[in-house]
């Protein structure tokens, strides 16, 4: 190949990363420009503080507050997070090549995979038979159990993987000085990798709180904010469903300043999070 | 009888065969420097004495090696208690993702060390004795901090972070980090110093700080290094290992081993002619 033509491929390289890095950005952009531009206006203190007075279909003006669906979905979601959370840490661990061989690893690596393709309706179907053999109603527990099982594969995968990247030779390091394979682990790997486990919690918390459709029949709907575990709780992706569903066009409206609430908790708790990790990662080697 | 011997050892990475037949007693209180060209071995022999060659996939291992008269590929080896008697310095030194004091101090948490056991490893360091406290939190955080400090100064490193301790061990430089690694290892008690190529990585000056500091403190401690610098070898080494494709060719002290050696392949070696 010609000087000249290395030239003109390493250009129209660089140009196809441009474009796609401009229409990933145009549409982010886009999606967040409709939500602010037609949620803005509507967002009102009241509307964040008041549970809506006469359902979603017809709820007008003053009456339709989202309230129960903010409380119901900071529950589900925080809720959710912290239990996958707790369940994925260990799993990501025993995924590490210390602890399994690698065919066990990869086997249930596959089937992470798979779960994480599951459509999360099937996964609430799921936990909503479970729930019905035991005659429990939709609850709060019940969104918080299924938001967990949807979220846990993949935060136990990008744990994992986190994990992996862990350097061997800090393994070594810890090892020849003593330590055992689950006190490296603890001791060494966790704290090596917490940016990492950060991610994998965010990533997944903003997949909890955004689900829909996993929570139809686990917890249900309510109009009135929960007040315990076995109440059923709003959320606000279903009150942004209900809402768009509404023909009246303040309802509708009303849904997009529900997505720009759930877009800023997103928002706050992801930057919330990224200042804690800066804070116990400063000891992280690079 | 030495601290470390090494009886037909075997080890073989799935179908490559990595050491044949080693057998050798390590001289006591000496620097012996492993040489050879890459490839011969060399890490490997080293690595099999504190196992760390358990941590690759699929090696096989026949023979034995004894520290202090205990086998270690004996079923009922202590693999802890022994690693802890055998310091190792890796070839690009890691440090610990903690601060710089948290690193030295790492091997006597992992170990539970109470507060009397880290004043006799104190004392064994040249720290004048004192007066026993009963153990608590509070005698074990003094008795530590004494330690650590004796260890960055074993190690020549205690002059240039004092002032930072808390700060993180990824701070220093490459040359910095491989004394704090010795120091790390000095911290839980060992006998003896593995050091795998210990200052491949570091500038002239590092090594030579490195180079002065496993000096000091041969003696006391014995000394295993792996070397693929012949000179280094001359500088430190008292007695001399010479691999050569799997195979301990020969050994000998090392006024003998850079002068008169038996074997053809090793007179090769050491000329130069191969490396």
């Amino acid at each position: 190949m010609s000087i000249r033509r290395r030239h003109v491929v390493e250009r129209l390289m660089q140009a196809l990363m441009l474009c796609s890095l401009g229409l990933v950005l145009a549409s982010v952009a886009a999606i967040i420009g409709v939500i602010v531009v037609r949620g803005a206006p509507a967002l009102s203190w009241r509307m964040l503080v008041q549970p809506p007075q006469s359902g979603y279909y017809a709820g007008r003006g003053s009456g339709s507050g989202i309230a129960n669906a903010l409380v119901g979905s900071v529950y589900v979601a925080f809720g959710g997070t912290l239990l996958a959370s707790l369940v994925s840490l260990p799993v990501a661990c025993a995924l590490q090549k210390q602890y399994l061989p690698g065919g066990v690893r990869r086997a249930i690596t596959l089937m992470l995979d798979v779960l994480w393709g599951v459509p999360s309706v099937v996964t609430g179907a799921f936990c909503f038979i479970v729930m019905a053999h035991y005659g429990l109603r939709a609850s709060l527990a019940g969104g918080i159990c299924t938001i967990a099982l949807v979220i846990m594969p993949v935060m136990v995968r990008a744990m994992a993987e986190a994990m992996s990247a862990a350097p061997a030779a800090m393994h070594e390091a810890a090892c020849a000085l003593g330590a055992t394979r689950f006190g490296v682990t603890v001791r060494i790997v966790l704290r090596q990798t917490v940016p990492g486990l950060v991610t994998a919690v965010l990533l997944a918390f903003g997949r909890g709180i955004g689900d829909a459709a996993s929570l139809l029949f686990t917890s249900g709907y309510s109009d009135f904010i929960p007040r315990s575990l076995s109440e059923p709780a709003a959320s606000l992706p279903l009150a942004i469903f209900f809402q768009l569903n509404s023909p009246f066009p303040e309802v509708q409206r009303g849904a997009y300043a529900a997505a720009l609430v759930l877009l800023l908790i997103v928002v706050v708790v992801t930057a919330g999070a990224r200042a804690c990790a800066a804070r116990l990662g400063i000891h992280v080697v690079r | 009888m030495p601290h470390i011997r090494i009886k037909a050892l075997n080890v073989a990475y799935k179908t490559h065969i990595a050491l044949k037949d080693v057998t050798v007693d390590i001289p006591d209180g000496q620097i012996t420097a492993i040489i050879g060209p890459s490839g011969c071995g060399k890490s490997t022999l080293l690595k099999s004495i504190n196992r760390l060659i358990d941590l690759t996939d699929g090696v096989q291992v026949s023979g034995s090696v004894l520290v202090d008269g205990a086998d270690v590929y004996a079923a009922d080896a202590d693999l802890l208690s022994l690693r802890r008697k055998l310091g190792f310095l890796m070839q690009r030194p890691y440090p610990l993702p903690l601060s710089i004091y948290e690193n030295v101090a790492f091997g006597t948490r992992i170990h539970d060390m109470d507060s009397a056991e880290l004043n006799g490893r104190s004392l064994q360091l040249g720290l004048p004795s004192v007066v026993p406290r009963p153990d608590s939190r509070h005698a074990r955080r003094f008795e530590r901090a004494r330690l650590v400090q004796r260890c960055l100064e074993m190690a020549g490193l205690w002059d240039e972070v004092k002032n930072r301790l808390k700060q993180s061990a990824h701070g220093l430089s490459i040359g910095q980090q491989q004394r704090l690694a010795l120091a790390r290892a000095l911290a839980v008690g060992p006998t003896t110093i593995l050091a795998d190529e210990a200052t491949s990585a570091l500038d002239p000056i590092s090594t030579k700080l490195v180079e002065q500091q496993l000096r000091t403190l041969k003696g006391p401690y014995t000394i295993l290094m792996v070397t693929h610098i012949l000179r280094q070898a001359k500088r430190l080494a008292d007695y001399v290992l010479f691999m050569y494709m799997g195979e301990l060719v020969e050994h000998g002290p090392a006024a003998k081993m850079f002068t008169v050696p038996d074997r053809a392949e090793t007179r090769a070696y050491i000329s130069g002619e191969i490396s």
